[in-house]
């Protein structure tokens, strides 16, 4: 019996045993009368066979039915990408009218070199110069707007 | 009870619930954790009923479908599971007190020793040592090949018996 133990641990520990063969070392460790030389293996073997103690009690059907029925939200990879691809799209917009609506440096150049005249004479003039530019513009459109007119009140008598 | 809750008893019939139950406390090493699982399962057969029942190898599939719900759990603890100790108690009323503490102590370390396995290697020893199942049956609910599942054995036994040897552990 010793002999035939000994041959059946080292089959266990290759891994080469059957399932009968392990039945046979579990009821040996299990009997109590274990060799010197087996006894530091007796708690795994014992353990194995106390392992087989835990019962599951199965809950009520009617629980099951019941949190079965309660729906959990699903977050789907799907949706998860989509607001992903969302949030990078607001990214790129706010990122991109940064670089077009910034106030670019030569104007901000432009601006602080008028700001920067101190001679009021020359401020004058250059102010002057400016304005009649711009009702030099301003005439040249009423001139356009005038003969425009003309032409409307032409039409009217013909009529 | 309603007929719906009559027809579907025959569901939940499974003759190897406690053998998922134990394959799964195996893997989480926890009590709760283990009935949320299963909990978890249950549902998840009575929502997928229909294709359950067309199921041919139900164990395996119960099997397979409560380990990967038990290695999810694990991987999702954000701290570590709380000391194996406080999760084995075995009320054996045959014993004496210093004697259930003994063995509740020498069950601590094994329980120690299998958790230092690899996690794979730690499902094949249970399956195999505990359950009786075939390399064939544990090849397939491990999705692994019949060779790994020898080799994973092999290797997994002899790691457990250098460890019992150096600890010495102290028999019941």
């Amino acid at each position: 019996m010793d002999a035939r133990i000994n041959d059946l641990l080292e089959k266990y520990w290759e891994g080469e045993t059957t399932v009968e063969e392990e039945n046979i070392l579990k009821s040996y460790f299990q009997n109590g009368q274990i060799m010197p030389e087996h006894e530091a293996f007796t708690p795994l073997f014992v353990y194995f066979n106390e392992q087989k103690k835990l019962l599951y009690s199965l809950p009520p059907v009617e629980d099951i039915i019941q949190k079965s029925n309660i729906s959990t939200p699903v977050i789907t990879l799907t949706s998860y990408k989509k607001w992903m691809y969302a949030i990078a799209s607001v990214f790129c917009l706010v990122i991109a009218s940064w670089f077009l609506f910034k106030p670019s440096n030569e104007s901000l150049s432009s601006t602080a070199y008028v700001n920067e005249i101190e001679d009021p004479e020359e401020a004058y003039r250059v102010t002057m110069e400016a304005l009649a530019m711009v009702s030099g513009k301003l005439q040249k459109g009423t001139e356009g707007i005038t003969i425009g007119m003309e032409n409307v009140n032409k039409a009217n008598i013909f009529k | 009870m309603s007929q719906e809750v009559k027809n579907e008893h025959s569901l939940f019939k499974i003759p190897f619930k406690d053998k998922v139950y134990r394959f799964v406390f195996n893997i989480v090493m926890d009590p709760m954790d283990a009935e949320d699982i299963m909990q978890e399962l249950l549902i998840k057969i009575w929502r997928k009923k229909e294709q359950y029942l067309e199921i041919e190898n139900k164990e395996a599939w119960c099997m397979t479908v409560a380990k990967n719900m038990a290695i999810d759990k694990v991987r999702s603890r954000k701290m570590p599971s709380s000391d194996i100790d406080e999760h084995r108690d075995i009320s054996d009323k045959t014993l004496n007190p210093e004697q259930a503490f003994e063995k509740n102590e020498s069950f601590s370390n094994i329980m120690k020793l299998l958790d230092e396995l690899p996690e794979k290697q730690k499902m094949i020893i249970h399956l195999r040592d505990v359950e009786g199942y075939s390399y064939q049956e544990i090849a397939d609910m491990t999705d692994n090949s019949l060779d790994f599942i020898k080799v994973s054995l092999h290797r997994a036994r002899k790691a457990l018996k250098d460890k019992l040897l150096k600890n010495n552990i102290r028999s019941i």
